[in-house]
């Protein structure tokens, strides 16, 4: 046994005392009255755990650098650095520098176990501060994952970390040392190896290593009672081991109170409450929680065998759940029956499986039923079979999913709503007359849909296609349903459909088979999948795109503009101007289009931000516009005779820097209209490959509409810009790219 | 203007091309990846990836790409998400897992509902390289801070005190200190640039960017 400690009561402690050589002068003193005086000296109520001496970079000890502050002590600081060949250590500082902790700890030095931390090495530093080296465990305490699991840790978990704990006190104790200060917050998770830290330095630890107000009241929940008779036998280490066994199957320790004096009253005196865990662990916590140490378990594999697990000889940790039948409660097992086979179902709905626990749960059950319910709900829209009503409906079960989703706060949805409520209530006198006439429209319309409906002869044929589609559809309101439960996954398959009643049994095939099919991908999703492979098309190929985009977009013009000349050729006008004129726009609306085609090229790696887009084409402008006039100049198109009769201008256009006397615009004309034109188009948007249509004619129609709007204030001779608008948005549409999104429902 | 844009390109390429690791004491080390799009693959000598994990994976295992709060997963091995295998770039959600190979596990979460911020975790085997908690993947702000919705999520802090934050401005990032906060032991409140070196401690707690 390690007992080189005298042991005298003296209550005279706090964390930061001066260097003692009165080895005594430890909180784990005898009395009770010394207990509660240090742990008022102790743990401040102002917690200052997580403030460090040492920073990143800096090598209080030669050879390593300090990364960051893992914990602090009564011991002193604990950090994570690595030494100057990279290898990752834990730093401990020994904060009293006594000879006897620094021999505690050179006692465990060679130790060596899986599931104890191991210890490296003993230095001092400059100032002879002594420091332990050690292996770090960059994993979860028991105390995280205790926190993490309230209710009771499911039995799988909890025979992980109590085997191998276990494991680790048996392998101390037969090496003749005892733990003294067994806690979750000294036990580690790395990476599935549980990791006991703490050895040796225990019986010099007054404070908690996490120093929280909470964790440092939690140091009482696991001292035996015999500590304050000054006892200190390998049973202590098999009480903690019960406290911690309560707690990872309840989530909870067995004894708890206000003070320290509370639970330390009820550890001598309290029975523990053993109704909230079942079977062979109540035996087992109630033995090794009696008060009187001798007549506690004498070994922690004795701890171990009820439970159906065991040690072997090299001291692992070895599992025999077999041999023992599980216990269940009915609750569970309702639980388990109504759930869908878990690998159906999204990571985030599934319940830990409740057959897996010890400890009885009073909400048990009740979430997975309401979740099936729930997702039974939508189908009802499935009886919408009228088309409008359908889209109306679904539609607003889009709407109102959106509005579910909205990181907004419910304050803020409130004042949305009330100025949506007055924006209505304001325009109710237009919004009305329209209502009731679409209302008198739709009417009559659903009469004729009705009646075409009706079963005909050859009725039965068609009840089935309808059923058919109303399985579809039903398929589709559970997708829509299920991403909007936040459990998007691409090639899952299909888990409620086959929950769809009302329907003749030859339909559940159907259904399945279509369940067996992937979900088709929304339009949105389609694309962001698609823009991030775009992003990934290498700059070469991008370039080939634009060139053969450029070709194609001259051809496109060439056979426009000789279609145009040639109507008005037929139409007996003059054929000398207007040819020019034909020959000027075409080239001009070349020039729009092969810039658009450029940037949309280059733009469409991303959703872009649009300002800056627009900016970027309404500065490429010039560049137009500059060219249309010395093509007009080179060209020396006959104003004259080609400008209309303009309507509706603002008078601008008297302005003589833009016109000249004879109507003829000047080069400041040229650098407005077009810039305006640029600026107004969102070009990119018909470059894109992954727009809806390749030929948008509301595309077309919107670059008309802005070009007149610009003509507006700038009275360009018309109709040779809304012409030059129209063709270069037909040749960009006809000529980019473009990859049908249809793809995204055959998948 | 094509000049223009790939000036404002390169700029954008200088500002997020360094790495930064912020260190919370008694809470972990974060490796911060402010770009839009981050690489993860084996960390090896040499390495293109900008996440590199210790790990049986290839030393491009997929790409992370970011489009205003959404975030896309490109795999470039072979790799599954929830369980289920996939070849094409897909939206990763709240709580997916993705799997590289046979054993590297990661899990993707976006903690706060007001921050596109992402943060990644290896679950089981393997480990960052160089070795942190977790990767923040960055988008405008990341919150430090004692409640569970925090990217870094310190559990010792004061339970009522505010999560102190980290926002972006003009590529650059900032401690935005509402308390006055030491600055290698100056009091400083306001935007603290989070620059390598800097040491920062509140009233319970301290911190340093590497």
């Amino acid at each position: 046994m390690l007992n080189l400690l005298t042991r005298k009561k003296k209550p005279d402690n706090s964390p930061g005392a001066v260097p003692s050589s009165e080895p005594s002068a430890q909180v784990q003193a005898a009395s009770l009255t010394a207990e509660t005086q240090s742990a008022a000296g102790c743990y401040p109520v102002k917690v200052q755990a997580m403030k460090f001496k040492f920073g990143n970079g800096d090598q209080p000890l030669a050879g390593f650098t300090i990364k960051r502050g893992v914990g602090i002590g009564g011991f002193g600081e604990v950090y994570f650095a690595v030494n100057d060949a990279g290898k990752e250590v834990a730093l401990k500082q020994i904060q009293r520098n006594l000879e006897v902790e620094v021999r505690g700890v050179r006692q465990c030095l060679n130790l060596k176990h899986p599931n104890l931390i191991g210890l490296y090495d003993i230095k001092f530093d400059s100032a002879e501060q002594g420091w332990i080296v050690m292996e770090y465990v960059a994993g979860q305490s028991l105390r995280d994952a205790i926190d993490a699991h309230p209710r009771g840790m499911p039995r799988a978990e909890l025979e992980r970390w109590f085997g191998q704990l276990a494991a680790g006190v048996a392998y101390l104790h037969d090496h003749g040392i005892v733990h003294r200060d067994l806690k979750p917050a000294n036990i580690f998770d790395d990476s599935g190896i549980v990791k006991i830290g703490d050895y040796g330095l225990s019986k010099f630890i007054s404070c908690s290593r996490r120093g929280g107000q909470t964790e440092s009241v939690g140091t009482f929940h696991y001292m035996a009672p015999e500590i304050g008779k000054g006892e200190y036998g390998k049973e202590i280490d098999i009480y903690a081991l019960g406290v911690i066994l309560y707690e990872l199957a309840t989530g909870r320790v067995p004894f708890d109170g206000e003070s320290s004096q509370e639970i330390i009253m009820k550890h001598l005196t309290a029975v523990p409450d053993l109704s909230l865990v079942e079977g062979p662990l109540r035996e087992v916590i109630g033995r090794a929680l009696t008060k009187n140490p001798a007549a506690r378990y004498h070994d922690a594999r004795a701890m171990l065998e009820p439970l159906g697990l065991a040690i072997d000889e090299r001291y692992l940790f070895v599992s025999r759940a077999a041999s023992i039948p599980p216990v269940v409660t009915h609750a569970s097992s309702a639980a388990t029956a109504t759930q869908p086979a878990p690998d159906q179902i999204p990571d985030r709905a599934t319940e830990p499986p409740r057959s897996n626990r010890w400890c009885r749960s009073r909400h048990a059950a009740h979430k997975p039923e309401g979740r099936t319910q729930e997702h039974f709900s939508p189908v009802a829209s499935v009886y919408y079979q009228e088309p409008v009503a359908r889209k109306i409906h679904e539609g607003w079960q889009g709407l109102s999913a959106w509005w579910s989703r909205l990181p907004w706060s419910p304050g803020q949805k409130t004042a949305a709503l009330v100025v949506l409520i007055i924006l209505l209530t304001i325009n109710a006198g237009t919004l009305l007359p329209l209502l009731i006439v679409a209302l008198m429209l739709y009417v009559p319309y659903y009469a004729v849909w009705w009646t075409l409906r009706t079963p005909t002869p050859s009725a039965r044929q068609r009840a089935q296609r309808t059923a058919r589609t109303e399985t579809h559809y039903a398929r589709q309101q559970s997708h829509a349903h299920a991403a909007a439960d936040h459990h998007w996954r691409p090639e899952a398959k299909q888990p409620f459909a086959q929950g769809w009643g009302s329907e003749p049994p030859a339909n559940h095939a159907a259904t399945r088979r279509a369940a067996a099919v992937a979900r088709p991908l929304s339009f949105k999703k389609w694309r962001m999948a698609r823009r991030h492979q775009l992003a990934q098309v290498p700059r070469r190929q991008v370039w080939s795109e634009v060139t053969g985009s450029w070709i194609g977009a001259a051809s496109v013009i060439a056979v426009f503009s000789a279609l145009a000349g040639l109507f008005q050729i037929g139409m007996g006008q003059a054929v000398q101007p207007l040819l020019i004129g034909t020959v000027w726009a075409a080239l001009v609306a070349l020039s729009v289009a092969w810039i658009a085609i450029g940037f949309g090229k280059r733009w469409q790696r991303e959703e872009g931000d649009w300002a800056l887009r627009a900016f970027t084409q309404l500065t490429s402008g010039f560049v137009i516009g500059a060219f249309a006039y010395a093509l007009s100049q080179f060209l020396m198109v006959p104003w004259d005779g080609l400008a209309r009769q303009q309507l509706g201008e603002i008078p601008v256009h008297r302005w003589s820097g833009f016109f000249s006397a004879d109507g003829q615009p000047l080069l400041p004309a040229y650098l407005a209209y077009f810039p305006l034109l640029m600026g107004m188009v969102q070009w990119w948007k018909q470059v894109d490959p992954l727009r809806r249509t390749r030929l948008s004619f509301l595309a077309v129609l919107w670059s008309v509409i802005a070009a007149s709007l610009v003509h507006l204030l700038i009275p360009f001779p018309q109709p040779w810009g809304a012409l030059i608008a129209a063709g270069a948005s037909l040749a960009i549409q006809l000529s980019s790219p473009w990859i049908n999104p249809a793809e995204r429902l055959q998948a | 203007m094509a000049i223009t844009m790939s000036q404002f390109e390169s700029e954008l390429a200088n500002a997020v091309t360094r790495r930064r690791i912020l260190w919370v004491d008694g809470v972990g080390g974060y490796l911060l990846a402010d770009r839009d799009e981050v690489t993860l693959g084996q960390a090896v000598a040499g390495s293109s990836a900008d996440i590199g994990i210790v790990g049986d994976i290839r030393r491009r295992a997929g790409v992370i790409r970011r489009s205003g709060a959404d975030y896309l997963l490109q795999p470039l091995q072979a790799t599954q998400l929830n369980g289920q295998a996939i070849d094409r770039a897909q939206l990763l959600r709240h709580s997916d897992l993705i799997q590289f190979g046979e054993r590297v596990r990661l899990r993707f979460t976006q903690p706060h509902p007001l921050s596109a911020t992402a943060r990644l975790e290896l679950v089981g085997l393997g480990k960052f390289q160089p070795h942190v908690d977790a990767v923040l993947l960055m988008a405008d702000s990341c919150l430090i801070g004692p409640q569970a919705n925090c990217h870094v999520h310190c559990p010792q802090w004061d339970p009522a005190s505010a999560p102190l934050t980290l926002v972006r401005r003009s590529q650059d990032w900032f401690f935005n200190a509402t308390q006055e906060l030491l600055v290698h032991g100056l009091p400083q409140r306001g935007l603290i640039a989070a620059v390598p070196g800097l040491r920062l401690c509140g009233a319970d707690f301290s911190l340093s960017i590497e």
